[in-house]
């Protein structure tokens, strides 16, 4: 796991500090998840929140003590939207670390935000679908699986009026968002969210989110309730995450140079295959490759 | 020769570090952006054993630290030069300052030679720049002009030895009178080749030629 980190400084004395943070796992209790007695594998679908937990603690330990006012930014979303079907043990594997880096920004007076460029979310529209479901007027709770299994009947659901669009098209063509402008703030109703209020008990912990016109595109900032209802630290976000875009011709440049850390090549992916190989080797290991891993190293016509 | 012998012993200041290295010369990263010696001018590297090599500044330049990522326009009307620097500080991470340097010559134990090194100068040593004793020593005899000559780079060498005929001539400050053996060490060498010698002292002072 490698992640980049970029703490950036403006103002009287500009500064940068670039760098990653590599770390190898390969203990037998590395690769498992705890589970009470039994032991489940880490997967390909399971590394993922885990990669953003130890993301956010290591946002946490980059900017406890920064210099106020100090924005944390995340690529992508604060919502763990895959841990929704993963088991008890998954969460426990991952939520407490992520919570409790959350727990330590917010404790540290820094704000918190992660930025989505070209959102496909379509929270809002879903709304509006909700506004012009024609259930209510019949007497009936708002049923969309019931609604949508009578289409085969001919039956026409009232909110297919609305069309199937993201909110940032929502925004900019009907909303007229313009360069630099926020839209309203809005809390996401996830349902992974109640784990992280433990069911309503800590607000600051949820997850609210608006859209922003960084000027080449409408991004989407997801940020924690402590920024929400916290109209300087909402401010500042919606601030910098306008002037990072635009320093970075698009796309927050913090954000940029974290990726262009923590990427590897496919020469750096080689050469730690490599490494570890020999390592291996040297305790009396050999290193079974597939036959068509094979075939990419070792290239011929 | 007292001032030979202290040839590489001296700690000259570092302009940084030897990147690729080969036996005709080496690229070095400057260690700070946007500094490196001027074109033409003597740096030194010293290996650690009983070598040090002398070069000649032959080119320089500051690009992408990563080959795939191109340098694009930053400034605005309102912010430009230096303030670009300002807004931008993580452009001192992402940029780099090299330049390239021909081998010219070497001092093993207290001598001074003008043809190649027995060795390349070693991968990741310190650059330093050479200090006008240095310049002086290493000068005297400006056989080593002849190597610069065909040495083929991104500068014609044409360029390359009349910038560094200019700042030998600045440097030592003798009324150019290292100039003059130095641009007759050139006359003889070029006997057959008038018009390249006329192009190079050209170069140094329409003046000259």
């Amino acid at each position: 796991m490698n992640t980049g980190h970029v703490r950036l400084s403006y103002g009287e004395e500009p500064a940068a500090e670039i760098w990653s943070e590599p770390r190898l796992y390969f203990r037998d209790e590395d690769l498992v998840i705890p589970n009470g007695t039994s032991r489940t594998p880490i997967t390909g679908t399971t590394i993922g929140p885990r990669r953003a937990a130890e993301e956010l603690r290591a946002l946490a330990d980059d900017i406890v003590g920064a210099p106020w006012p100090a924005v944390g930014l995340q690529d992508g979303t604060l919502i763990l939207w895959s841990l929704e079907s993963q088991s008890d043990a998954v969460r426990d594997w991952v939520l407490p670390e992520y919570l409790d880096a959350m727990r330590r920004i917010r404790d540290s007076g820094a704000a918190l935000a992660s930025y989505i460029s070209a959102p496909g979310s379509t929270e809002l529209l879903n709304t509006l679908r909700i506004a012009v479901c024609d259930y209510p007027d019949r007497g009936l709770a708002v049923n969309c699986d019931d609604c949508r299994g009578r289409i085969p009947d001919g039956h026409t659901p009232a909110c297919d009026a609305l069309p199937p669009v993201t909110d940032g098209t929502l925004l900019r063509h009907v909303d007229g968002l313009a360069p630099g402008e926020r839209s309203g703030v809005f809390e996401s109703r996830s349902h992974i969210l109640r784990t992280y209020t433990e069911d309503g008990a800590d607000l600051s912990l949820g997850i609210w989110f608006f859209y922003v016109h960084v000027g080449y595109e409408i991004g989407r900032v997801e940020i924690p309730g402590w920024v929400a209802q916290d109209r300087t630290l909402l401010d500042l976000v919606h601030r910098v995450i306008y002037d990072q875009a635009e320093l970075g011709r698009g796309y927050p440049v913090a954000l940029q140079e974290a990726h262009e850390a923590a990427v590897l090549s496919t020469s750096d992916r080689r050469l730690i295959e490599d490494t570890i190989e020999r390592e291996l080797a040297r305790a009396g290991i050999t290193v079974q490759h597939t036959g068509k891993d094979g075939s990419k190293r070792v290239r011929f016509v | 020769m007292s001032a030979s012998s202290e040839i590489g012993i001296r700690t000259e200041e570092r302009l940084g570090e030897v990147i690729e290295t080969s036996t005709l010369g080496y690229w070095a990263e400057s260690d700070r952006l946007h500094e490196l010696p001027p074109l033409g001018s003597i740096v030194q590297a010293k290996s650690d054993s009983d070598l040090t090599v002398f070069g000649i500044v032959a080119f320089g330049q500051t690009s992408s630290i990563d080959p795939g990522r191109r340098a694009v326009r930053r400034g605005t009307p309102d912010v430009a030069d230096e303030a670009i620097y300002h807004r931008h500080p993580e452009l001192d991470h992402v940029l780099r300052t090299t330049f390239y340097v021909s081998a010219a010559g070497y001092a093993q134990s207290g001598r001074i030679r003008p043809s190649l090194p027995p060795s390349p100068v070693p991968l990741h040593y310190s650059v330093r720049q050479a200090n006008v004793e240095t310049v002086r020593a290493f000068c005297a005899r400006p056989a080593y002009l002849s190597l610069m000559i065909d040495r083929p780079g991104e500068v014609p060498p044409d360029q390359v030895i009349a910038a560094h005929l200019r700042w030998v001539d600045d440097q030592l400050d003798d009324d150019h009178a290292w100039l003059r053996s130095a641009a007759r060490f050139l006359a003889r060498t070029l006997r057959r080749d008038y018009a390249r010698l006329v192009t190079i002292l050209e170069a140094v002072d329409p003046e000259l030629a």
